[in-house]
């Protein structure tokens, strides 16, 4: 039996009790056999890591939803109570304020989306693996948005990459769910992965979706200051929302 | 005992999707919370212990030493959870009362047999291999992530229908392994 079947078979968990011991002799006998067994015990501690690393952030993900909507549910009882007895006040001199001077936030919001192509996945035709990847990238470029996320969400742990969170987002925005991505962008940013200037842009979007003048301008500043993606669209947004 | 996520089999859980990672985090989340109310840690870090058991659960549940669920996935991470306090408290040099050991339950020490937890640092050699592994091509990655980490067989990947047959495995993973051991050399 070669050395490689050996340790195939030590790491597949399927040595017999014969090879077990040809396997421990070797183990001291041969120093080729022990080098090449300690590179693969080390690289199969370092995948489980890494894969470990990519679970603990998505997990993180999940505290982080959990939290923001815990936020959600307790300012909402708040506020209904104070939104209530001021909304006719403020309704009323609001509408005139922004039919005469006030910022059209949807039209700024419709001029600036463009949702983000996939640089991120080459999707060729000789593709041996249909991998929930490649279905989500698929429905992605297909504008299926709906069956994109779906795709997103089914691949494994051990397949997560940070990217597939930024492109779940751009599903949600075309999708109109505003809150769904900006939770996903918040994490891109929070953990400081991929895509980070990009997500402050969408960021900022949401925030005039929401029309949310402070947190847009926020955003857009962020951007400007630290970063170089949609600089002059994001200085020309700051300009116009002064 | 009951299985709160009854649903949920272990091979859902092994594939690992977002939908089922997420069920079994809200279901056993506040209960956690509950649970490591008794250490008086701060919120922040029994969140953090949460999701360290969390991993270690689903660690073993990928390398095969959770073969069936003997007890609810609570107990798994409760039990892993209260090791990984403990292990926090002593390396805070925190005593640990005799009344935390009269909490323990049997079917957790039950659990915790086969259990196995590494919280040890990566060494310089195997944090080298998780940098170049990432460098991998996305075929590379896949094979050796459905080998070492999922603990399939060369029949096992087979039967996944991308390849076709054994040797083209043994001979892609061989070459993987090449690829990995000479950017690691270059690299040195």
């Amino acid at each position: 039996m070669t050395n490689d079947d050996l340790l195939y078979h030590y790491f597949s968990n399927t040595l017999t009790e014969a090879q077990t011991r040809e396997f421990n002799k070797r183990l001291e006998m041969d120093v080729q056999f022990a080098a090449a067994f300690e590179f693969e015990k080390n690289l199969k501690r370092a995948i489980i890591q890494e894969a470990n690393t990519n679970l603990k952030t998505r997990l993180k993900g999940f505290e982080r939803d959990i939290k923001s909507e815990e936020q959600r549910n307790k300012t909402k009882g708040f506020r209904w109570k104070i939104v209530a007895s001021i909304v006719f006040l403020v309704g009323a001199s609001w509408l005139g304020y922004t039919t005469f001077f006030g910022v059209d936030y949807n039209e700024l919001y419709v001029s600036n989306f463009q949702e983000y192509p996939n640089t991120e996945f080459a999707i060729t035709r000789s593709d041996a693996i249909d991998s929930p990847e490649r279905k989500a990238f698929v429905a992605y470029e297909a504008e299926d948005y709906g069956n994109a996320i779906k795709n997103f969400e089914s691949i494994p742990t051990v397949d997560y990459k940070a990217y597939h969170k930024f492109y779940m987002a751009q599903a949600y925005l075309k999708l109109e769910e505003m809150d769904k991505a900006k939770s996903l962008l918040e994490s891109i940013v929070f953990e400081n992965e991929k895509f980070i200037g990009e997500s402050q842009w969408y960021l900022a979007l949401i925030a005039l979706k929401k029309k949310d003048k402070r947190e847009a301008i926020q955003q857009l500043r962020t951007l400007t200051e630290h970063y170089t993606y949609n600089q002059s669209k994001a200085e020309a947004l700051l300009k116009a929302l002064d | 005992m009951l299985n709160q996520a009854e649903d949920i089999t272990l091979e859902e859980l092994k594939q690992g999707s977002e939908q089922h990672l997420r069920k079994v985090y809200e279901d056993n989340r506040d209960k956690f919370i509950n649970f490591a109310k008794r250490y008086n840690l701060p919120q922040d870090d029994v969140i953090d212990v949460y999701q360290d058991a969390y991993v270690a659960f689903y660690n073993n549940i990928m390398s095969g030493k959770i073969e069936t669920m003997t007890s609810s996935i609570s107990t798994y991470l409760f039990s892993i959870g209260k090791y990984l306090i403990f292990d926090k408290m002593k390396k805070n040099n925190k005593t640990i009362s005799s009344d935390y050991n009269m909490d323990i339950v049997r079917d957790q020490e039950d659990v915790m047999e086969n259990i196995t937890i590494d919280n040890q640092e990566l060494t310089h050699e195997q944090q080298l291999l998780k940098t170049h592994f990432t460098s991998l091509g996305k075929q590379c990655q896949e094979l050796l992530k459905l080998f070492y980490y999922r603990g399939f067989t060369i029949k096992d990947i087979l039967a996944q229908g991308n390849y076709n047959s054994e040797n083209v495995i043994k001979s892609a993973k061989s070459r993987c392994l090449k690829t990995l051991k000479e950017r690691i050399n270059s690299n040195s």
